[in-house]
């Protein structure tokens, strides 16, 4: 697949005088998974809010696939034509079990009459079998998901996204919290999906970025600083100065 | 996975045997209460349909209304206006007389019919519910800030009643009630037959709610109670559910305001303004929230003490209500419902023999509990 999933024109975003975002121009490609760092305050998180509908911006374009104009849209319709958000801290209905929180994510009719009548069909609980296999939640299907663990939960939001089949995810640091092996585990399962969907990572461990990154954004003050692979952003002198070059090569 | 079927399917069965027991017990109890406390427990049996609706949104969608009590009066004083014009005989109902007035109000007139009357108490408030809560919810307004515009909105109906004395009987309310669909209200079969309408009612409104609860409704609701925001994320319109169950709740406080009138013979604004709507929301968190069979017990043991203590202490109770309220809140945030729960998990435990756990974990299958 080629072309554009998602294009953002001259977005500004202004929070009563600061701007978060500043004229920003950015696009990811279908099948791409792009990483997207930068300082504290630079706009990342703020550009995964506009892009899923939580922030209304100032001024500026943002197309989804086609012609979707994101702006006119609220979350959860956003979700149903295909973009999903996962956000800092692991967010799972937690007096539900693990089954019942990808059973309500599945992508389905969400209005109010079609969940009163709602029957689960073997196909539907075949799909959130296999996505449970695929996070490796199998065995705690039937547990409350407030019983898990953080790494699990991570998971466990995973495939809430997942079965969403969503065609555009955004990630606010996935790994956050996570141990050494369940990061490398993050990941390869990363790179898995980003098979079948675009991937965009919000993501400050630059050894995990250097490790699983095809193409990097980096930003800052609200602005493209620079963009490629790891090599170019590693040797571009405008990067290190802002950011690589504070905290010392990497360690941030 | 079979065992736990039919451990699920014994769950379910004394769920219902609880239900069924209940049922048969109501609908004996004319053979053995005098008249007077027949109609006591006509009054709990309709506050347990409020609290069951309260339980819906409080208990799962976790919002909290403190003006249910405006429901229940627009239901109520529904109900009143067909008995008041029933009572009036085609003549203008006396306090209208009294103020002045010399025609009905247009208002007033769709009322003389029965079952204009009985429809309008259950859609009048779901409507107004709907409408309220899509300007409060469409503006992502929840949590305690819900719970004061309820209460606002209980101070304002009150209000309004007291001051439109013409068309509402102002803080008098509606009384002096004859008949009823043509039969004599004194009549003690007439009360008898209401009766026996609320168990019905309750029977039919609890099975109602347990069909909202266990369907994949429920458990939106119960996720956006815990994550609001991830249930939009989910895909879901929070907004359109809020409203809907916040509607569904206001349609049966105003079932049981309809039925209340008839049997209890009132209407008021003092007994649906800021009090009252606290007093229904101590029912549910006394008897537990989340749980259906919390609420109708709450609602019927907390009207229990009510009556016993004003009955022996008349100037105390209120004290009473407060400490039972404070001390469930603090002690038992789950409610007796909890309570209970809590009780037979430690007996096992100290007896552990595996058929008698599971016993006790059927015997308190009703009593499934969503921990918090």
């Amino acid at each position: 697949m080629a072309g554009t999933i998602i294009y953002v024109e001259n977005l500004t975003v202004n929070f009563n005088g600061f701007k978060a975002l500043d004229r920003f121009n950015f696009y990811v490609d279908y099948g791409e998974l792009r990483f997207l760092i930068g300082p504290n305050g630079a706009g990342k998180t703020t550009l995964l809010d506009v892009l899923c509908g939580k922030t209304k911006p100032t001024s500026g374009r943002v197309v989804f696939k086609d012609d979707l104009d994101v702006l006119n849209k609220q979350e959860h319709e956003l979700v149903f034509l295909g973009i999903g958000r996962k956000f800092q801290t692991p967010s799972v209905f937690t007096e539900l079990t693990v089954f019942e929180n990808l059973e309500l994510a599945f992508k389905q009719k969400k209005g109010v009459i079609a969940s009163l009548f709602k029957q689960t069909m073997p196909k539907e609980k075949e799909k959130i079998e296999s996505t449970l296999e695929n996070v490796k939640l199998i065995e705690k299907m039937d547990q409350k998901a407030g019983l898990l663990s953080h790494g699990e939960k991570q998971r466990l939001e995973m495939g809430m996204m997942l079965v969403q089949e969503p065609e555009l995810l955004l990630l606010d640091e996935p790994i956050a919290g996570l141990t050494v092996s369940e990061r490398q585990e993050m990941g390869e399962f990363l790179q898995s999906i980003a098979k079948n969907c675009s991937v965009l990572v919000v993501e400050h461990d630059m050894g995990f970025v250097r490790k699983f990154a095809q193409r990097i954004t980096v930003m800052h003050e609200g602005k493209v600083l620079s963009e490629g692979d790891i090599t170019k952003i590693q040797n571009d002198p405008n990067v290190i100065e802002v950011y690589l070059g504070r905290g010392g090569n990497g360690s941030c | 996975m079979i065992k736990t079927n039919r451990i699920n399917d014994l769950l379910l069965d004394r769920k219902w045997i609880l239900f069924f027991v209940l049922m048969v017990i109501l609908f004996l109890a004319p053979v053995f209460l005098s008249d007077f406390r027949l109609n006591l427990l006509a009054k709990y049996l309709v506050y347990a349909i409020i609290a069951l609706g309260l339980d819906l949104i409080w208990g799962y969608g976790g919002m909290l209304s403190l003006g249910q009590g405006v429901f229940f009066g627009l239901g109520a004083y529904c109900m009143a206006m067909y008995l008041k014009l029933g009572s009036a005989g085609g003549e203008l109902p006396d306090f209208m007389a009294w103020s002045g007035l010399t025609e009905l109000p247009w208002f007033w007139k769709p009322f003389q019919y029965a079952w204009i009357a009985v429809g309008a108490s259950v859609i009048i408030p779901a409507l107004v519910a709907t409408i309220i809560g899509f300007i409060i919810f469409r503006s992502r307004v929840h949590g305690v800030y819900f719970a004061i515009l309820t209460q606002a909105l209980a101070l304002v109906v009150t209000i309004l009643l007291i001051g439109q004395q013409p068309y509402t009987g102002g803080t008098n309310g509606i009384t002096n009630f004859s008949t009823i669909f043509g039969f004599s209200l004194a009549d003690s079969s007439a009360q008898i037959i209401l009766y026996f309408i609320t168990v019905i009612c309750l029977g039919l409104v609890y099975l109602f709610c347990h069909w909202l609860t266990e369907s994949s409704f429920g458990r939106i609701l119960i996720a956006i109670r815990d994550a609001e925001d991830r249930i939009r994320f989910c895909g879901y319109n929070p907004v359109t559910f809020k409203v809907f169950i916040f509607a569904i709740s206001a349609g049966l406080a105003g079932l049981a305001g309809a039925l209340f009138v008839p049997q209890v013979g009132i209407i008021s604004p003092a007994m649906i303004g800021i009090v009252p709507s606290i007093e229904m929301v101590i029912w549910v968190a006394v008897g537990g929230r989340g749980t259906l069979f919390g609420a109708i017990l709450g609602a019927l043991i907390v009207n229990g003490c009510k009556s016993y203590l004003s009955e022996s202490f008349p100037d105390a109770w209120l004290y009473f209500l407060g400490i039972l309220y404070v001390a469930v809140i603090l002690l038992v945030p789950e409610g007796i419902i909890g309570l209970t729960k809590k009780f037979f998990i430690k007996r096992t435990a100290s007896i552990s023999t595996d058929s008698f756990f599971l016993h006790m974990r059927n015997f308190l299958g009703p009593f499934k509990v969503f921990k918090r």
